[in-house]
C-alpha cells in the first residue's frame, strides 16, 4: 500500500494544530506537572510537618532506673520520665487522648527474658515503634556494657555504625546515586507515561468517534486512505506529546532553578528552629534540589513516551472506530486498559529490585515496556540489550498492532449501527 | 464519451451480496441517477467509485483510468451521511478538505473563496460550523463537495435533510454544472424528486442493476401507459376501477396505470359520472411505476419504497 507523505502531513497539520491551540492541551501541560510536582512535595512537606510539629511524646516507666534515662537522653524529644505509681492516670490519660502512651520497662528487659511493653490508644505506626525500638536497644545495650565494666576499646566498638553509600558506575566516571531521588524520578516518568496513554489514547479515541458521529469521515476517506488518516492522527498526537515534553523539558530545567529555595522557603519557615539545629531531619530541607537528570535518560523518556502512546494510539483509534458513541466502547477498552494499568502495579517490585527475573521479563514486554522499561533505565544500569531490545520489540508491536488497526479501522469507520464484540472485530480484520 | 463505466462489479460483505455483477455507463455532461429503495447498493456501489471500498471483482474506470487514488480528485463527493467538524472554523475545514483533494493552497483559497461568494457565505469564514445553522452548514457541505472543481460530482440523496430553499440551490446548481459540461451522478430513493433532472438512469433492487439506459427512451419503450386525472368531488369512484393501479393519489388528483389492456375510456367514463372532471390526460409512466413494472409487484418491499 503506497502512503501518499502529502496528505499525511495535511493530516497531522490539523490533528496537532486544531489541538495544541485547545483548551484540554493547554490545562493539561500546565497541570500535570503541578500535579507531580505536589506528589513529590507533599510527602516531604507532610513528613517535616510529622515528626516536628506534631511530634509525639511517651511516657517511660522504668523499673532498672537506668535504661530510662538513657533512653531520655537519646530521644529527649520524644520521652519523659514517670513513676510506677502513675499508671492508673497514664492509663486513663492515653485513653481519653491526653497523651500519646506509654512504655513499661521491667527489670527483666535487662536480661532479655522479657520484653518492655509499649502502650498507646492507636497503634503509634511502624516508624514509631522501630524507633522506640532502636532507641531500647541501644540503651540497654550501654547500660549492660557499663554494668560489665567493659574497656573503652570495646565500648567504642559498639558505637560504630558503619553506613553504605551507593555509587553508579558510568562510562564518564562514579556518581554519587541518591536512591531514593531516582525513585522518585522513575515513579513521576512512569506516571507521565501512564497518563499520557491513558490521556491520548482516549484523546485519539475521541477523534475518530468524533469523525464517525460528525460523520465528516466518508468524506475523508473518499480523498485519503484510511491508513493515511490513522497514520496522520497518530503522528499528529505524538507531535502533541512531544511538543508537552520540550515544554516540560524546557520548565522542568527552569523551575530546577527556582523550586530548591522554594521548598527550603516553604519548609523551612514553617519549622520550629530548633529541630533544624538539631539536626534530627534525614531530610533536612538543606537537602532538597532538584535532582539532575541525564540527557541520556530524557532520551529514553522521550523514545519511550512516544513508542508508548504510539502503540496504544493506534490501538485506541482502532477501538474508537469500531464505536458510534463513546459508551459503546467501554466494555472493549477495559481489555485495553489493562496492560496500561498493570505495569502501574509492578512498578513496585520492578523498581525496588529492577535486576529481578520479574523485573527483566515484564519490562520487556512492548505493551508493559514504556513504563516498567523506563523506569528500571532510571533506577539502574539496564543493560542495551534489554534497554534497545524493548525499543525494537515495541516498534515492532507498533507496525504490527497498526496494521491490525488499520484493518479494524477500514471497516469500522463506515459501520454504523453495529453491535461490537471482539468477535465482530476479528471478521473486520478478515473482511479486508 | 463514457467518464465513467461499471464493468461486472461485484461486493459482498460476509455473506450478504451488497453489488451482484452490476455494469452501467454514465456519458459526460449528463446526469446519471442511480436509483432504487433503501438497501438496494446504491451507496455500496458509490463507495467503490470514489474508491473507498474495493470491489471483489469487476472493474471501473473514470475516464479511461481504473480507480485508485489519483481518481478520487477527479471526483467530487456528497455522501449520504455528511457532516464536518464541529468545532473547527469554516474557511480552516474548507481548506483542509479540498487541500485533501490535492489543490494547491492558493488554488484550494481561491476556490473557497468563489463558492463561498456564490452562496453568501463569505461572512461565516471565521465562524465554527458548530455555531451555524443546519442550512448554513449544507451550503458549506456542498462547497465542501464541489470547490475543487472535478469532473464527476457524486451526489447520495442529496436533497435528504435540505430546506426547501438549499434544495433548489442545489437543483441550479447541478443544471449549471451540467451545463458547463460535468457530470453529475446521483444516488437517491426518492425518484420523483430527481425525474425531472435525469438524463439516464440505473435502476437497482438488491443488489443488481435491472434497468439502465437513457430515461426518455425507457419511458417510449414503456408507452402512454399512465393517466393523469384531476377532478372536483369525491373521489371514491377511484376505488371501484378494475384493472388498474393507482400510484399517486390525492383529493383532487390521482396517476392511474392501465393494466391488462383495460380500455382507459371507461375510466373516463366513470369519473365523469361521479365527478367533475378538470384534466385527463395519457403521458409515460413515472420512475415509480417503472420500477414497480421492472421488479415486478411482487418482488416490492412496499415499506422500502
Amino acid at each position: 500500500m503506497r502512503i501518499q507523505l502529502s496528505k499525511v502531513s495535511i493530516i497531522v497539520k490539523r490533528e496537532y494544530l486544531t489541538r495544541v491551540r485547545g483548551k484540554g492541551f493547554i490545562i493539561s501541560t500546565i497541570l500535570a506537572p503541578v500535579f507531580l510536582l505536589a506528589i513529590f512535595l507533599i510527602p516531604i512537606l507532610t513528613g517535616d510537618f510529622d515528626s516536628s510539629n506534631t511530634k509525639t511524646r511517651y511516657a517511660i516507666i522504668d523499673q532498672t532506673n537506668s535504661v530510662g534515662e538513657r533512653m531520655l537522653k537519646l530521644n529527649p524529644e520524644r520521652f519523659f520520665l514517670a513513676d510506677l505509681e502513675d499508671l492508673d492516670s497514664l492509663r486513663s490519660s492515653t485513653l481519653s487522648g491526653e497523651m500519646d502512651g506509654y512504655i513499661l520497662i521491667t527489670e527483666n528487659v535487662l536480661n532479655a527474658s522479657e520484653s518492655a511493653s509499649f502502650f498507646s490508644a492507636g497503634s503509634g505506626g511502624l516508624s514509631i515503634t522501630s524507633e522506640l525500638r532502636d532507641n531500647l536497644r541501644s540503651a540497654v545495650r550501654e547500660e549492660l556494657l557499663s554494668r560489665t565494666n567493659v574497656s573503652e576499646d570495646i565500648r567504642s566498638i559498639f558505637e560504630i555504625r558503619p553506613d553504605i553509600e551507593s555509587k553508579r558506575i558510568t562510562d564518564t566516571g562514579e556518581k554519587d546515586v541518591n536512591e531514593g531521588m531516582s525513585f522518585i524520578i522513575a515513579y513521576i516518568m512512569a506516571m507521565a507515561i501512564y497518563m499520557a496513554m491513558f490521556g491520548y489514547g482516549s484523546l485519539i479515541m475521541q477523534g475518530v468517534i468524533e469523525e464517525k458521529t460528525n460523520r465528516i469521515v466518508e468524506v475523508i476517506v473518499s480523498a485519503a486512505k484510511p491508513m493515511e488518516l490513522l497514520l496522520g492522527k497518530v503522528i499528529g498526537i505524538v507531535s502533541l506529546g512531544m511538543t508537552q515534553i520540550i515544554i516540560w523539558f524546557l520548565a522542568f530545567t527552569g523551575i530546577g532553578a527556582i523550586v530548591a529555595p522554594l521548598t527550603l522557603l516553604l519548609t523551612g519557615s514553617n519549622l520550629p528552629v530548633d529541630s533544624i539545629t538539631t539536626g534530627q531531619l534525614s531530610n533536612a530541607p538543606s537537602d532538597f534540589t532538584l535532582p539532575e537528570i541525564d540527557l541520556s535518560i530524557w532520551l529514553f523518556f522521550a523514545v519511550f513516551y512516544v513508542l508508548g502512546f504510539l502503540i496504544y494510539g493506534a490501538i485506541f483509534a482502532a477501538l474508537g472506530s469500531a464505536a458510534d458513541n463513546p459508551q459503546d466502547v467501554q466494555h472493549l477498552a477495559l481489555p485495553v486498559y489493562l496492560p496500561i494499568i498493570i505495569p502501574m502495579l509492578l512498578l513496585m517490585p520492578v523498581t525496588s529490585d529492577p535486576n529481578s527475573t520479574l523485573a527483566i521479563v515484564t519490562s520487556m514486554i512492548p505493551l508493559f515496556s514504556p513504563i516498567l522499561m523506563m523506569s528500571r533505565i532510571v533506577v539502574t544500569d539496564v543493560p542495551l540489550w534489554q534497554s534497545l531490545g524493548s525499543i525494537g520489540l515495541m516498534i515492532g508491536s507498533f507496525l504490527a498492532l497498526l496494521w491490525l488497526s488499520a484493518k479494524i479501522y477500514r471497516v469500522g469507520i463506515l459501520m454504523y449501527g453495529k453491535k461490537i464484540s471482539f468477535g465482530e472485530l476479528y471478521r473486520w480484520i478478515k473482511y479486508s | 464519451m463514457n467518464l465513467l463505466e461499471v464493468d461486472h462489479v461485484s461486493k459482498s460483505y460476509g455473506n450478504f451480496k451488497a453489488v451482484d455483477q452490476v455494469s452501467f455507463k454514465v456519458s459526460k455532461g449528463r446526469i446519471f441517477g442511480l436509483l432504487g429503495p433503501n438497501g438496494a447498493g446504491k451507496t455500496s456501489m458509490i463507495r467503490m467509485i470514489n474508491h473507498i471500498t474495493m470491489p471483489d471483482s469487476g472493474s471501473i474506470t473514470i475516464s479511461g483510468n481504473s480507480v485508485s487514488e489519483k481518481t478520487q480528485s477527479m471526483v467530487g463527493y456528497l455522501p449520504e451521511e455528511r457532516g464536518l467538524y464541529k468545532k473547527m472554523k469554516v474557511g480552516e475545514q474548507l481548506m483542509y478538505l479540498v487541500r485533501l483533494r490535492g489543490l494547491s493552497k492558493n488554488e484550494a483559497r481561491e476556490s473557497i473563496k468563489y463558492w463561498l461568494d456564490r452562496f453568501e457565505a463569505s461572512s461565516w469564514i471565521g465562524k465554527e460550523v458548530g455555531e451555524l445553522s443546519k442550512g448554513m452548514q449544507q451550503k458549506i457541505q456542498f462547497i465542501a463537495a464541489i470547490a475543487h472543481s472535478p469532473d464527476l460530482y457524486i451526489f447520495d440523496e442529496p436533497f435528504s435533510g435540505l430546506d426547501p430553499i438549499n434544495s433548489e440551490i442545489l437543483k441550479k446548481i447541478i443544471i449549471e454544472l451540467k451545463d458547463s459540461g460535468k457530470t453529475i451522478l446521483f444516488a437517491t430513493h426518492r425518484m420523483e424528486q430527481v425525474e425531472q433532472m435525469c438524463d439516464d438512469i440505473c435502476l437497482f433492487n438488491k443488489g443488481k442493476a435491472i434497468l439502465s439506459g437513457n430515461l426518455n427512451h425507457i419511458k417510449q419503450q414503456m408507452g402512454k401507459n399512465t393517466i393523469i386525472i384531476e377532478f372536483q368531488g369525491d373521489g371514491n369512484f377511484l376505488d371501484t376501477l378494475e384493472d388498474v393501479r393507482i400510484n399517486n393519489r390525492s383529493t383532487h388528483f390521482a396517476e392511474i396505470v392501465v393494466l391488462n389492456d383495460a380500455n382507459p375510456q371507461s375510466i373516463l367514463r366513470k369519473a365523469i359520472d361521479a365527478v367533475t372532471v378538470t384534466k385527463f390526460e395519457y403521458v409515460y409512466p413515472s420512475l415509480n411505476e417503472i420500477f414497480i413494472q421492472t421488479v415486478g409487484i411482487d418482488n416490492l418491499n412496499h415499506q422500502q419504497l
